[in-house]
């Protein structure tokens, strides 16, 4: 007979509980890490409720499917329950989660690659690809994106989307920043050509 | 990276709306919680730290006399818990977060302790009661000693003492207080338990009301009990009595 904690409190201690989904004063990213290392699921929960949503969209970019991207955040919180504990510095569980998700959105783009030929989503097509405004086409974007390959998206998706500078990405990947910025030059001349740029 | 030309700031943005495309919500208690079922945490237990690491095995001498010992050490260990105070087996017990626990505790006196009138009060010393604890969460269920001095003042006492419960997988211990009525109809009595053995790290706090049918209401959660309490009569900051 587990109830919860809110069955059963003598006072009410809603003002001092954490809001699931806060991120305000109050709320500390790095106690919440250390609990949910510790077996807490409330504090994990809170993890989750921060995060998912950046787990969600770099694992779109690289997957270009809306259900493997999911099933790769979903991925990355199992792994995340079980390995949060071996994590060094609690200050940077963002970009460790996200290259979590990423590694994971990667995998399974090349699990079904070799399963059968790729099939793309090309999403919501309600008027989304007008370009009244000189930016980018989402098609044109989308059919660049899908002549990359998983590494190159990872790489687009963790600079572009998630806003992680080269030194930050080469700790994730394993590389110097110098090495990131120049993958990172190259990837965006060859995107110049194919999108029309020059 | 700092300076992006336009281009760069056109591909980023597009790159963002994308992503923007992709549903975020989630239950993240449905999340935690699915992992958690998942992937049971079981922190460092007895096996773990009884595992032989493998540079032990290239010295096979000193290596066995340690595994010896362990063994040895394992086995005395057993044999001292009473085979009726033996709760579940050392595999039941997983953490997998905080919960409330309830149950009932069955109790029966071993020795009633000594008992002496001071002034106006009765003094109970050294009492002991034996307790089995069945209780919905495997880690606290168990046998148990209580060992408690009573103050009757009138006729209500208080309480005090240490309390100890075993099972399989390792023991609770700590200290309690409580209140009791002379006539032994009312007893409520709470206290911090500390974890060792596999449920080392962990805190027991519980709280047992009753006398025939004891109920127990409780939380495990990782860490320790409160360092210290307020003096008693101490008022608390910001309440009328203290400005």
């Amino acid at each position: 007979m587990n109830r919860s904690p809110s069955d059963r409190h003598l006072w009410d201690m809603t003002d001092l509980v954490i809001p699931v989904a806060s991120n305000g004063a109050g709320f500390s990213v790095a106690s919440a890490v250390r609990l949910a290392a510790a077996g807490d699921e409330i504090a994990f929960a809170r993890i989750v409720d921060l995060y998912h949503g950046d787990l969600v969209r770099v694992s779109y970019v690289i997957a270009g499917d809306r259900q493997l991207a999911q099933d790769a955040a979903q991925s990355a919180w199992s792994i995340a329950w079980r390995k949060l504990g071996s994590l060094r510095d609690v200050d940077r569980v963002r970009p460790w989660l996200i290259s979590v998700a990423a590694n994971e959105a990667r995998q399974l783009v090349r699990a079904r690659s070799r399963r059968h030929v790729r099939e793309v989503s090309m999403g919501p097509i309600d008027g989304v690809d007008a370009d009244p405004s000189g930016e980018i086409n989402r098609l044109d974007l989308v059919n660049a994106l899908n002549r990359l390959s998983p590494d190159d998206r990872r790489l687009l998706a963790l600079r572009y989307v998630s806003g992680l500078d080269s030194a930050e990405i080469g700790t994730l990947l394993g590389k110097s920043p110098s090495g990131v910025r120049g993958h990172l030059s190259r990837l965006l001349q060859r995107l110049r050509k194919e999108l029309g740029d020059e | 990276m700092s300076e992006k030309d336009v281009f760069e700031r056109r591909l980023a943005d597009a790159l963002r709306r994308y992503a923007a495309e992709m549903d975020e919500d989630v239950d993240p208690m449905a999340v935690a919680h699915r992992v958690a079922l998942e992937h049971p945490r079981a922190r460092t237990t007895w096996r773990t730290r009884l595992t032989v690491r493998p540079g032990l095995l290239a010295r096979p001498v000193p290596a066995l006399v340690v595994v010896g010992m362990l063994v040895a050490l394992l086995v005395a260990s057993i044999q001292l818990v009473p085979s009726e105070l033996r709760g579940p087996a050392a595999s039941a017990p997983f953490w997998t977060g905080p919960t409330y626990l309830a149950g009932t505790e069955t109790r029966s006196l071993v020795n009633a302790g000594t008992s002496a009138t001071v002034g106006e009060v009765r003094q109970v010393r050294g009492r002991i009661v034996s307790t089995t604890d069945a209780t919905d969460d495997p880690m606290v269920a168990g046998g148990g000693t209580l060992q408690i001095d009573i103050d009757m003042n009138g006729n209500v006492g208080t309480e005090w003492g240490t309390y100890r419960i075993e099972n399989a997988a390792g023991a609770w211990q700590g200290s309690v207080t409580g209140a009791t009525d002379a006539s032994g109809s009312f007893e409520d009595i709470s206290g911090w338990l500390v974890g060792s053995g596999n449920y080392q790290g962990f805190t027991y706090y519980f709280h047992a009301r009753g006398t025939s049918v004891v109920t127990i209401d409780g939380i495990v959660f990782p860490g320790s009990p409160p360092a210290e309490t307020a003096p008693a009569g101490s008022i608390p900051t910001g309440s009328p009595a203290a400005s």
